[in-house]
């Protein structure tokens, strides 16, 4: 059983977190031009 | 029960309810019944009573001794502190080698500083419409620079801004954040949040374009940049914390290569624009310059557009729930830590209207949005 496995089947749930700073685009996987 | 573990703001929206945890910085979006055991829970008087109380509303004693567990363990985890890492002191490196440009941003002079080609691809390309043709010394003067691993951001040779070197997109949010500062006058303080969306305007009306990397969201404003609507920002849009206004922003439109041909028909010198490549093994990125950018006039925002791109099919543009939107928007977005914003956030989002927009090309879709957005 996931966590909040109850609560997910209750009803519509939703945890939300913003981004912890301000940020562009993140880049596409696959590469670091820096390496 | 528990009432010094309820959540500091609430708002209804349709049939979502959206609250938000102070300690944790969490929006948490719940139809109204989960909302209902939400508070029956923080108003129960013991575990037995809120078992007993929900059992009424149909649930078996099973189902409600794990709807307990669960808003036990919810309320707990949105209560612990939120931990950001704070910056320590970076000192200031002077470079050996610099790559200069100088930029005349809406008659604010700045100098970028560099410390190598590959570094300059970060920055320069989204503003070189902007660079002077020769470069003179400015009262700003911004450096970026590698060190080893890292990359390190400084106005007037005071480090304000590191991380690691693959995570290059951190450095280009707290570059745009230094820029509004600049531009604006203003401090990180006064903005609401930096939303991950690309903000288009008309009549003073401003639409904001979500949607995942790859949505079509900034071939949109490209698109509709040329059927009457202007720019205020591509990929960033700066909320002010007050007034709920949209800030300019004024980097050019960033299209991945594949995009460009549905711009053939809008655009002739596609080609010719400036581009970059910081990954191999993908396509180039090329950077439109906005048409008619007005960062005197900061437009408001009640509509969101969930922009999806998808090959063969008819526009269409449809009424949307706001929980479709919130999931897309919240996690790609940084929302100020601190009540006021969170409460002015929902508040904004209480005069929201959004909607999904599917196309495939360009055609009739400025004419759409016009007549079902901006002329209501």
């Amino acid at each position: 059983m996931g966590k909040y496995a109850a609560l997910t089947a209750a009803g519509t749930f939703l945890i939300l977190n913003p981004a912890k700073a301000q940020s562009s685009s993140p880049p596409d996987p696959g590469g670091n031009p820096f390496d | 029960m528990k009432h010094h573990l309820s959540p500091k703001h609430t708002k209804k929206i349709g049939d979502s309810v959206i609250v938000w945890f102070e300690k944790s910085n969490s929006y948490i979006v719940l139809n109204e019944e989960l909302h209902k055991l939400l508070d029956l829970y923080i108003f129960s008087k013991d575990k037995i009573s809120f078992i007993s109380n929900i059992q009424k509303f149909g649930y078996s004693h099973t189902q409600s001794r794990s709807l307990f567990k669960d808003i036990d363990i919810l309320l707990k985890d949105q209560n612990v502190e939120d931990f950001t890492d704070n910056l320590k002191d970076i000192p200031f490196k002077a470079l050996s080698k610099e790559y200069s440009e100088s930029y005349n941003i809406w008659n604010t002079k700045i100098a970028l500083h560099y410390s190598s080609e590959k570094v300059k691809q970060l920055i320069h390309p989204s503003l070189s419409y902007l660079a002077e043709a020769n470069y003179s010394t400015c009262d700003t003067n911004i450096h970026i620079y590698q060190e080893k691993h890292e990359l390190v951001l400084a106005e007037n040779e005071t480090s304000v801004f590191r991380c690691l070197a693959k995570d290059y997109h951190k450095l280009q949010g707290k570059f745009s954040q230094l820029i509004m500062n600049i531009l604006y006058k203003t401090k990180e303080s006064d903005y609401l949040g930096c939303f991950h969306a690309t903000t288009v305007s008309k009549s003073d009306k401003a639409i904001m374009l979500i949607g995942s990397s790859g949505s079509g969201k900034s071939t949109l404003s490209a698109i509709l940049q040329k059927n009457g609507f202007k720019l205020v920002s591509d990929d960033v849009s700066y909320m002010n914390k007050l007034d709920l206004s949209i800030k300019a922003y004024p980097s050019a439109i960033s299209i991945k290569e594949g995009s460009l041909t549905s711009l053939n028909s809008f655009y002739n010198n596609l080609m010719q624009l400036p581009k970059v490549n910081l990954n191999p093994k993908k396509g180039y990125i090329r950077y439109i310059p906005p048409l008619e950018m007005d960062y005197k006039k900061s437009p408001l925002c009640n509509t969101i557009l969930l922009v999806n791109y998808k090959k063969n099919v008819p526009t269409r543009l449809d009424a949307l729930n706001i929980k479709y939107v919130l999931e897309v928007l919240i996690p790609e977005s940084w929302i100020a830590h601190e009540s006021e914003s969170a409460l002015n956030f929902l508040n904004w989002l209480e005069t929201i209207n959004c909607y999904r927009l599917t196309y495939s090309n360009a055609e009739g879709i400025s004419d759409l949005l016009c007549q079902e957005i901006i002329d209501k």
